[in-house]
């Protein structure tokens, strides 16, 4: 089963991102493939520059999960983040990939 | 040209021969928000259609399953889910164990993470109640 996680909340303001993470590697576990896309202000995250911080951990512990894939939706990268800088890795996407990749899997937003 | 009405129930709706498997993802206190009311009303709809239903309790949505919620003068949303027949109800056991909900509703249990993995894998059809905070 391919599952998309689409995390849309900022990584410090609410508990989104801890259970769409949780929610991820449990379903990545289970040997299920999961994309797991930041999205609206979901992209916030990758501002967060501070060696240790919350949200930049998290997302290095899913960098050691092979069936997970973090992307970054394109249009809320330029829009929101267009400075940030994009870890190796993080694939950008633009909304009509998503788009096909939401109807070719199951789908949870947080 | 009319539309063909022999596909439609004779209430007008929309008719299905099949059934779905319909998970709902709950994420929201019942308290603080509307989304569990509005998540109760979907899963009676539903479930009275004939699909078949369950909601998983995540986050803050487990409250949505708590004993002490559901009694009279509490919460009547809680209560709608307590009296909520044919639905399964599932909380994430993690969640409330952080959130001191240790008796639940008659019509809910608590199991894991795998659990939801489990019901994503079988479920037709996703509902997301997850957006507010």
């Amino acid at each position: 089963m391919r599952v998309t996680v689409l995390l849309t909340r900022p990584p410090l303001s609410t508990a989104h991102i801890t259970e769409a993470v949780r929610v991820s590697f449990m379903t990545a576990a289970l040997n299920h493939e999961v994309d797991f896309v930041l999205i609206d202000d979901g992209v916030f995250i990758l501002l967060e520059q501070r060696e240790g911080g919350f949200g930049r951990e998290t997302l290095k512990r899913m960098d050691g999960a092979d069936s997970i894939r973090v992307r970054v939706h394109e249009g809320s990268f330029r829009r929101l983040v267009p400075e940030a800088p994009l870890p190796a890795g993080y694939a950008l996407i633009k909304s009509d990939e998503l788009s096909s990749m939401m109807i070719s899997s199951k789908v949870l937003v947080f | 040209m009319g539309e063909d009405m022999s596909a439609r129930t004779p209430d007008g709706q929309l008719w299905r021969s099949d059934t779905l498997r319909c998970l709902i993802v709950l994420f929201s206190s019942p308290v603080q928000h509307r989304e569990a009311e509005n998540v109760l009303e979907k899963a009676a709809s539903l479930s009275v259609k004939g699909h078949t239903v369950t909601i998983f309790l995540l986050g803050d949505g487990v409250y949505s399953a708590s004993m002490p919620l559901s009694l009279p003068g509490a919460s009547d949303v809680v209560a709608g889910f307590a009296g909520l027949a044919g639905v399964n109800i599932t909380g994430c056991s993690t969640c409330a164990a952080m959130r001191g909900v240790s008796t639940v509703i008659k019509n809910a249990r608590m199991g894991g993470l795998e659990d939801l993995v489990e019901e994503i894998e079988t479920a037709d059809a996703v509902f997301n109640y997850t957006a507010e905070e």
